[in-house]
């Protein structure tokens, strides 16, 4: 096996690890949710999940950084570096870095900060596959910050009616 | 750029990048209800540790290597300001991360007892912390952007 494969399959796994994680710590957290509290049981199948999003965080990092190296040994440039697409990518991962301290030192509110961690994971996805976007750093970042928020509003809205239920 | 070269530079980014991550959990473990002393006395080790064979890797290829081959095709380029700015500023930086790294490593192998008894003591360690990760995530985007500027084969 060369180094790339041995790279994009660290790449891959890492994704798959956030972006499940990240989707079922969601799932979980809404079902768990019913009977209107989390208990220490539930609490600590979140735990696990959270755990899993940080390794595929760290997978994804170092696999990263496996990537530019491969790129900077063939000369790849600023076509590929500064490209747009790398760029929000790069952005992405630190917002998502920053949301995950912020939540750990509760400086930010922790429905806030899943919803960040949530569609930045699922936006890295999208960006590491969709190698050709059209798109510019100001409108992928838009489309980024748009869906942040319109997630924001879909998961209280989730939130509300399983909450509402239980009562 | 033969084998030895290509090593120091993968060693200094692998090797950076794994003193950043150990330096971003300890805030993590500071954090906690109960301090395990143990896990941060290794974690502290293995980033100050990391930052040091970064920075000898990374020294090394600097001054034997970068200023030959590298430099010259950055300043011919596109993007001049990836040396002039970037890497000047990195390699200032970049002196005296393992100076802040040995700083943690000696807090929390002599002063555990105080970490665990003054709260000041502790956030201001989690301050320093933040400061290494931040600081080492800024030359971190550096690197990418001076490799992002080598274009033509030396």
């Amino acid at each position: 096996m060369d180094w790339l494969t041995f790279i994009r399959i660290a790449h891959v796994i890492g994704t798959v690890l956030g972006v499940g994680a990240t989707t079922f710590a969601e799932i979980f957290y809404l079902k768990f949710l019913k009977d209107g509290e989390i208990d220490p049981f539930e609490n600590d199948i979140l735990k696990v999940f959270y755990r899993i999003i940080r390794l595929g965080l760290v997978i994804l990092v170092f696999s990263g950084f496996g990537y530019l190296v491969m790129w900077r040994l063939n000369f790849l440039g600023p076509q590929v570096f500064f490209s747009d697409r790398f760029l929000v990518k790069i952005t992405i991962i630190l917002i998502l870095l920053a949301a995950a301290f912020a939540m750990n030192f509760r400086l930010i509110n922790l429905r806030v900060g899943s919803t960040i961690t949530l569609v930045s994971w699922y936006m890295a996805m999208i960006l590491g596959i969709w190698r050709k976007t059209p798109f510019s750093y100001p409108v992928i970042f838009s489309a980024y910050v748009i869906l942040t928020i319109t997630t924001y509003f879909v998961l209280r809205f989730l939130e509300n009616k399983v909450r509402t239920k239980h009562q | 750029m033969n084998l030895f070269f290509l090593n120091a530079l993968v060693w200094h980014i692998l090797l950076g990048i794994a003193a950043i991550v150990t330096y971003a959990g300890l805030p993590l473990l500071l954090k906690g209800k109960e301090i395990n002393v143990g896990l941060l006395k290794i974690y502290s080790l293995l980033g100050f540790l990391g930052f040091l064979g970064s920075w000898i890797a990374g020294g090394y290829y600097y001054v034997s290597y970068y200023g030959k081959a590298v430099k010259s095709p950055i300043l011919e380029g596109a993007n001049p300001w990836a040396h002039k700015i970037l890497m000047e500023s990195k390699e200032h930086v970049f002196l005296f991360l393992p100076f802040l790294a040995f700083v943690v490593l000696i807090l929390v192998n002599f002063f555990s007892k105080e970490l665990i008894s003054s709260e000041k003591l502790k956030n201001n360690l989690i301050m320093l912390c933040l400061l290494i990760v931040t600081l080492g995530i800024i030359i971190t985007l550096s690197g990418i952007a001076i490799s992002g500027s080598v274009t033509n084969k030396p």
